[in-house]
């Protein structure tokens, strides 16, 4: 949600040495002096990396300790645009000139629903038992209605057990507690790349806990790839060099539905990653957060608690929030399935710095039981809002001629900027970024989600079209100019990372649809955009 | 902290005690694991164990609640210092109309500090019920989950991995939990009690003096402290301290270059109204403001969970604000709290009169019922009942042979035999035995109910009691109890 930028971008680094496996807060001197190379490593070139949160952080003097002006620092950075954004909000009868957000990754498309169910009679008792200092591993009203809303949901072979449930107050809460209790400080989780930005902050605010990448690009290969695509040998290979770079990988985590890109692994890929995971005693952390989000069924989503045997269900903790399913991510709720009692047991003992009041509680599961208001008016109404808005900014950028995935989970396109970059550098994604905030339209820029190559951005579109509207005049304002200067300068001394051909193909494709599931094994093409369900 | 783990290993080396069957299956098996583990880290493995010991009781509690008609085995709980005393007002002040808005900024990403509207609340909140000279501004508010959460960012932002509080005992070691695990800051008790002689000695006083032998002591064990943690009332003895007193201790402050961190959540429970609280807020002038910082919070008062930070120093509030993410309070709850805190003419003529009259009548009966009891049992319990918070700490010293922290805790074990959970002062750091904090804040039918089970576990333990003074002095059939101080 946050973009996580330095002030001056490079290319990703494959952060060496003495900083992997040390304390970050003991090594931020390293980060000092030491320069980025710039460079992939030599024996494997740009497959993964570990992170360094602090690498660029420079001291200065105030009351804080070292590890407060760290943390300063790096919530400093992390928050400039949204800071930014919120000094001047958009609002069309106050601010009509102010910011449109297309950054932050919120459903605002159902506030009216959610209004109107959250307002009604039965969210409003509260017992006076609700008030008085909660179960910490959550109520177990509360618990059962998780369990028998997931195995709904998700599909589980077979019910799934309160006991295994524990609630937060969202799932940074639970990433951070996850980190704490499976990880040493100093320890990593594997991750591919692009990711969610901020949970780096999430694992090491508290667990001190790093990220190792797994360095994804969107160079298609062959037949049956797709940009971005995660495969057990990229992973093995991250893993590998990681470990010889000193890091202690301790598990993998996997966004499905993926953000940014939007799109969603097959059962076949999970029971892969979870084989890997599995042979190398890797936890596995799912973060299924968008799961009720996929407004494009023929994507044909599956949740990794819906796969009939899991390789490691000891290993293997999968959580989901209301907060972008249930467009409410000011609620702050999170739910944690493991059948680890051990992992459960300790995430619960932190649950009291990560409590949820009895009245949200109780308010969470009256509406998690609510079957039929999920299923007869919330979900079709989201899905078919969500997919209208992501058809409506589809269409703009195609008119625009911008790349991108086309996704259909989720609440945000993965869009190709980088034939707008003078040169295939951060430094110029940086300043396009800030070109677009300059005009009024918030989007969040590639080295946010660590992403390898130079000129991706996050585009939001799950907002209301006056919004969309405006935005994405704006952003088209802001790239024919560019587009009008990278034709006046000469062409750039360092060539650009070479753009495959099935970018070009992408936006011309349009909305393909795909072959119904009768027909397995129809072309699946070159395209950028599909993903064929193959059962 | 060496006493905490004798206690945690006194606790699992007693054999198999009465209360392990009402707790649920797995617990001891955990604490007993504790070197081993597949699936945790080292840490994830002491998190699980030092939840298990400092809180097993809690979880007893939690899997047997007393409920009058349900189960009229379970346990009391006067342990944990929460005031279910209105938590009858508060739900009905929650049903009210204004309270039913969701407005899309409650369902929205949510600020970091908080949301503005809530923090504006607060700020004048406090203003008015600290008697702030000036203003205070929401700039300077952070509102996170709970005042653990708050103390936890705090030490995450003022001290390096290794550095140390001073905090005044009685407090609950299960406070290290959440520092040791999670923000790797040590917590000094500065030992306050003084030995119990007579009726008239005031336990668990706070003096400069006290203050500075205690940083003293922590720097020739070469500790780097980096501040006080302040009760304020004075949490064990509900006392208040003036506005002198609160200066000296800020000026000791300032001058060895301390944070202070005040903790003020039980401020609005000072019962007796002859008695004036003074906040660090209201002094005219803060010696040191950019180490000032002050925590209140509202799940004492309104049964919420809250826990406000408020400091003039705006780098620190800036530097906390990365928490709010890990310690957020829901935007309906922020909603419903904005509410409450503008209502003031339901604070001020509805609620807190309530609250104090309840508190009044229900520490009047916990004291009458000890007097009774110290009569019908013929021997003297120590405490002092200043009119302030939610508890009362007692010394039953006297129905210790031999007073030390074994027989403290049997008795804590016979307590919990009649289902009634108290705290012991061994858990909150005290180095004198007997001292145990009984939790009065509970409506009035499950406070007599408990008193009575009170009194059941009292009249054992004095057998008992006697029992072991016989075996040690056979000629003496039954020893006055007043000569009892014999340790």
């Amino acid at each position: 949600m946050f973009p996580l930028p330095q002030k001056e971008s490079r290319a990703p680094a494959t952060c060496l040495g003495s900083a992997t496996t040390q304390d970050v807060v003991s090594s931020y001197q390293d980060g000092l002096g030491r320069e980025s190379p710039g460079k992939p490593d030599q024996k494997l070139p740009g497959l993964y990396g570990v992170g360094d949160p602090v690498s660029k952080f420079s001291s200065d003097s105030s009351c804080l300790s070292s590890r407060g002006r760290v943390i300063k620092w790096f919530w400093d950075s992390a928050e400039e645009g949204y800071r930014t954004y919120h000094m001047d909000e958009y609002d069309e009868v106050k601010n009509p000139d102010g910011i449109i957000n297309l950054g932050t990754s919120e459903n605002k498309l159902c506030f009216d629903l959610l209004s109107r169910r959250l307002s009604q009679s039965d969210m409003l008792r509260v017992e006076p038992s609700l008030l008085q200092y909660p179960d910490w591993r959550g109520h177990p009203f509360l618990r059962e209605e998780v369990a028998k809303f997931l195995s709904y949901y998700c599909k589980s072979p077979a019910p799934l057990k309160p006991e295994n449930v524990v609630v937060l107050n969202g799932c940074a809460s639970l990433f951070s507690a996850l980190a704490t209790v499976l990880c040493e400080a100093g320890e990593a989780f594997l991750i591919p790349t692009p990711y969610y930005g901020a949970i780096t902050q999430h694992v090491y605010l508290y667990g001190n806990v790093r990220l190792a990448y797994v360095y994804l690009d969107s160079e298609v290969t062959g037949l049956d790839s797709c940009p971005f695509q995660l495969t057990v040998e990229k992973l093995e290979l991250a893993l590998q060099g990681a470990t010889s770079e000193g890091a202690k990988v301790k598990g993998l985590i996997l966004i499905n539905p993926q953000n940014p890109l939007g799109n969603v692994y097959s059962p076949e890929e999970l029971q892969g990653f979870l084989g890997f995971a599995e042979r190398h005693k890797l936890h596995v952390i799912v973060d299924e957060v968008y799961m009720l989000s996929v407004f494009e069924e023929s994507l044909g989503y599956h949740s990794v608690l819906g796969l009939e045997r899991l390789p490691d269900p000891q290993r293997t903790h999968v959580m989901w929030a209301t907060s972008k399913d249930f467009g409410m991510s000011g609620l702050r709720f999170g739910t944690l399935y493991t059948e680890n009692q051990e992992v459960a047991t300790a995430v619960a003992s932190l649950c009291r710095y990560h409590g949820l009041s009895g009245l949200l509680q109780s308010q969470m599961a009256q509406l998690l039981r609510d079957r039929d208001w999920i299923n007869q008016v919330y979900l079709p109404e989201n899905h078919s809002r969500l997919k209208a808005a992501h058809t409506y900014v589809s269409e703009e950028l195609q008119a625009l001629g911008v790349p991108f995935l086309r996704g259909g989970a989720g609440f945000f396109l993965w869009v190709d900027l980088r034939k707008f970059l003078r040169q295939g550098t951060f430094e110029e994604e940086l300043l396009l970024w800030r070109r677009l905030l300059e005009s009024k339209v918030l989007l969040s820029f590639g080295k946010a989600f660590e992403c390898k190559e130079p000129g991706w951005f996050r585009l939001i579109f799950s907002d209301k079209t006056h919004r969309l509207r405006l935005g994405m005049q704006r952003l088209r304002q802001v790239l024919e100019s560019k587009s009008q200067e990278t034709e006046d300068v000469p062409p750039p001394t360092t060539p650009r990372t070479p753009v495959s051909s099935a970018d070009e193909v992408a936006f011309a494709c349009g909305r393909r649809l795909l072959p119904p599931k009768s027909s397995l094994g129809a072309a699946r093409g070159p395209v950028m955009m599909c993903r064929t369900e193959t059962l | 902290m060496s006493s905490d783990r004798d206690q945690e290993t006194s606790d699992r080396s007693q054999g198999p005690s009465p209360r392990q069957h009402d707790q649920p299956c797995g617990q001891e098996s955990d604490a007993e694991a504790a070197g081993l583990s597949h699936s945790l880290s080292h840490r994830g493995v002491d998190i699980s164990a030092f939840y298990n010991s400092y809180f097993q009781a809690y979880e007893a509690y939690q899997s047997s609640k007393f409920h009058l008609d349900l189960n009229n085995l379970g346990f009391f709980h006067l342990d944990v210092s929460e005031n279910k005393l209105c938590s009858d007002l508060m739900a009905e002040r929650l049903c009210q109309k204004d309270m039913d808005d969701v407005e899309d900024i409650q369902l929205q990403a949510p600020n970091p500090r908080g949301h503005p509207f809530l923090r504006e609340a607060v700020a004048q909140f406090l203003t008015s019920y600290c008697s702030a000279p000036e203003c205070l501004f929401s700039r300077n508010v952070v509102v996170l989950n709970g005042c653990s959460a708050v103390f936890s960012a705090l030490s995450m932002v003022l001290c390096d991995p290794g550095d140390c509080f001073l905090v005044p005992t009685p407090f609950f070691s299960g406070f290290i939990f959440g520092t040791k695990m999670c923000t790797n800051v040590e917590l000094i008790p500065i030992h306050l009690e003084t030995e119990i002689t007579d009726e008239d000695t005031l336990p668990f006083q706070l003096t400069v003096g006290k203050l500075e032998q205690a940083l003293l002591e922590a720097k020739t064990q070469c500790k780097k402290v980096k501040g006080l943690l302040l009760p304020n009332p004075q949490n064990a003895t509900g006392h208040v301290y003036s506005q002198e007193s609160l200066k000296e201790f800020l000026e000791f402050a300032k001058r060895n270059d301390l944070h202070v961190v005040v903790d003020e959540v039980y401020m609005l429970s000072v019962f007796d109204d002859s008695v004036q609280f003074h906040s660090v807020l209201s002094l005219e002038r803060l010696p040191d403001p950019q180490k000032t910082y002050v925590i209140w919070s509202i799940s004492k008062d309104f049964g919420l969970g809250l826990g406000a930070l408020y400091t003039p120093n705006e780098d620190v509030a800036f530097a906390v604000s990365p928490f709010s993410y890990l310690h957020s309070i829901s935007g309906i709850v922020q909603y419903h709290l904005r509410c409450l805190l503008r209502d003031r003419d339901w604070i001020d003529r509805i609620y807190l009169p309530a609250v104090h009259s309840r508190l009044r009548t229900a520490h009047a009966y916990v004291i009458t019922t000890l007097r009774e009891l110290e009569v019908v049992h013929n021997f003297k319990i120590f405490f002092h009942s200043r009119s302030c918070g939610l508890y009362l700490w007692i010394n039953l010293k006297n129905l210790l042979e031999p007073c030390t922290f074994e027989e403290e805790l049997v008795l804590y074990r016979r307590f919990l035999d009649h289902k009634l959970i108290l705290s012991r002062g061994q858990s909150y750091l005290l180095k004198e035995p007997g001292w145990f904090r009984l939790c009065f804040a509970e409506n009035p039918d499950k406070l007599e109910l408990a008193m009575l089970r009170f009194g059941q576990a009292i009249a054992e333990q004095k057998q008992y009691w006697i029992q072991k003074v016989v075996q040690y002095i056979p000629e003496l059939e039954e020893t006055d109890s007043s000569s009892s101080d014999d340790n």
